[in-house]
Parts: structure tokens; C-alpha cells; sequence
């Protein structure tokens, strides 16, 4: 049966008929929060769902001559929505006794809502920091606000003989929010000792989205 | 004391414990037993997915590189790394 327009409505194929018009949709609006810092998220009244992506702080690279790694100023820090999702930061790399990258840090998932990817850094991207601009990184700074440091994705590893490990990655949607959610931000591992050429790696993120009426 | 934050799926973790007879000699990794990563040192403890958990240990400890002994149940220094040959 095809659909049809009669003189009292709209009747479907599925012989179901719509006599009045269709109201609008809500007026809702997409908001995002991106945290650089440690923080709270705020709840507002109207939101009772979020959706979120963590990214670890990246491990700093090693230095070429004097060791380095295992150094625990060069793991990144593990950044936080709650207890609802975690992503660890990158291990440092090392030098001695020879050029060994630090690990990645992985995601993991905590109860409520609903987990979506782990340690999937698409759009976020695995470039190594070698940039002076981030030798010496706030910890938890966010390479996309900081001048002339725009190459280099959050969590990503510090540049070195030994690299540091990328922070890990979490992505949960409907995520069941009764109040503030409080966040951290995993800060960036330092780089090695020494004064040769290695980098720190690049802090981590937490961004929160939901919709607001 | 410190709190120190256990990662148990970033496991195990490996060291070097010698050498291969290759020219150059490449580095043999083995598993410390029972291991889990330490993810990180912190004074106070913060919110995190319930896979990750916090316990305590010493101040000294928190200056090294340590794992978690998912059977002791402890923080324990990882096994130094072997010194590569130097001929």
C-alpha cells in the first residue's frame, strides 16, 4: 500500500495515519568541555547523560647519554572522569642499558554507561613531542591552547633515544551523571636527565559532551 | 607515605635480564612474575575506574621503579636491568 494523502491525513504503508502536523523537535544544544587541568564538571539540570573521552599524559623521552627512564618524573599521569572512565600515561622511555620506549598507557572502563573504545586515538593522533616549545610542559597542559605547539596531540610521547609511551585513550557515551563528576588530567612525563637532546611528553585531556536544554 | 596507582591490565612487566651471543647483542626480556604495572606515585589518592585501585607504600619506594605482586599484594622494586657486554 502506498502512502497517501486523503482529505482527513496521511496514511503510510504501514496503514498508520498522522492527522496533525508534527511539533518541533527539542530545542537542545551540543556542549563541550575540555579539560586541561584538573577540575569539576558541573551538572547542569536539565543533563542527565554526558559522553566522555579521556587521553593519558605521554611519557617523556630519554636522554641520549645519560640515562634515563624508570624515572618515575617521566611517566605521564592518568587522567580521570570520575570513576567512570581512566586512561594511564605513557611510560617513560630509557637509555640505559639500551634505547627502550616507554609503553603506552591504556584505557579502562569503570560501571555506568556505556563503553564505546579503548586506546583508539583516532583524531587525537601518536606524534612524538619534539618540540622545545614543550621541553619544559605545564603538567596537564593543553597543546592546542599553548603557542606554537599546535603539532603535537595530547597524550602524545616525549621525543628521545628512548621515546616516551603515549598516554592511554577511553571513550564511554550515556554515561548516568546524578551530580558534578570531579576530573583529572594526567600531566605530561618529564623528560630524561641530563642535557642532551630529549623531550617531555605531551599532557593528557578529558572532554566531556552533553546536551543542554 | 604515598599512594600508588595499580593498572592490572598493563601486565607484566619485563626487564632485561641478559643478553643474546648476536653481534651486536641483542637484549633478552623476561616477565617479572605476578607483575602489574604501577601507573603512578601521588600523595593523595583521586577518583578512577574501579580496574584501577590505590595502595599504600613507603616514601622510599616511591622514588623507584616498581611493580605491583598481584599475589604478595605489595609494591616491590623491578629486578635491575643487566648491563649490556661490553667486548
Amino acid at each position: 500500500m502506498p502512502t497517501s494523502i486523503t482529505s482527513t491525513g496521511i496514511t503510510f504503508p504501514d496503514a498508520t495515519t498522522q492527522t496533525t502536523a508534527a511539533t518541533a523537535g527539542g530545542g537542545g544544544g551540543l556542549r563541550l568541555q575540555l579539560f586541561t587541568a584538573p577540575g569539576t564538571w558541573t551538572k547542569p539540570a536539565s543533563t542527565n547523560y554526558v559522553k566522555s573521552i579521556v587521553i593519558g599524559g605521554g611519557g617523556g623521552g630519554s636522554s641520549p647519554n645519560t640515562g634515563g627512564g624508570l624515572n618515575p618524573i617521566q611517566n605521564g599521569g592518568t587522567s580521570s572522569f570520575g570513576s567512570f572512565l581512566s586512561a594511564t600515561g605513557g611510560q617513560g622511555g630509557r637509555r640505559v642499558p639500551t634505547d627502550v620506549p616507554g609503553t603506552n598507557g591504556v584505557g579502562s572502563f569503570g560501571a555506568g554507561g556505556v563503553n564505546v573504545s579503548l586506546n583508539d586515538r583516532s583524531g587525537f593522533g601518536t606524534a612524538n613531542n619534539n618540540l622545545t616549545t614543550n621541553s619544559t610542559p605545564t603538567p596537564g597542559g593543553n597543546p592546542y591552547a599553548a603557542p606554537n605547539s599546535i603539532a603535537e596531540p595530547a597524550g602524545s610521547g616525549g621525543q628521545g633515544a628512548g621515546r616516551g609511551g603515549v598516554g592511554g585513550a577511553a571513550l564511554k557515551g550515556n554515561i548516568p551523571v546524578p551530580g558534578p563528576v570531579a576530573v583529572t588530567v594526567g600531566a605530561s612525563g618529564g623528560r630524561g636527565p641530563g642535557p642532551s637532546v630529549c623531550y617531555a611528553g605531551v599532557g593528557g585531556v578529558v572532554l566531556v559532551e552533553w546536551i543542554q536544554e | 607515605m604515598k599512594k600508588a596507582l595499580i593498572s592490572p591490565m598493563e601486565a607484566p612487566i619485563k626487564y632485561i635480564s641478559g643478553y643474546t651471543e648476536d653481534n651486536p647483542p641483542e637484549p633478552i626480556w623476561s616477565d617479572v612474575p605476578n607483575s602489574c604495572r604501577v601507573a603512578e606515585v601521588e600523595d593523595n589518592e583521586f577518583e578512577v575506574a574501579d580496574t584501577l585501585f590505590w595502595v599504600d607504600i613507603s616514601d622510599e619506594l616511591a622514588t623507584q621503579y616498581i611493580y605491583y605482586d598481584t599475589v604478595d599484594q605489595v609494591c616491590k622494586v623491578v629486578p635491575e636491568d643487566v648491563a649490556p657486554p661490553t667486548t
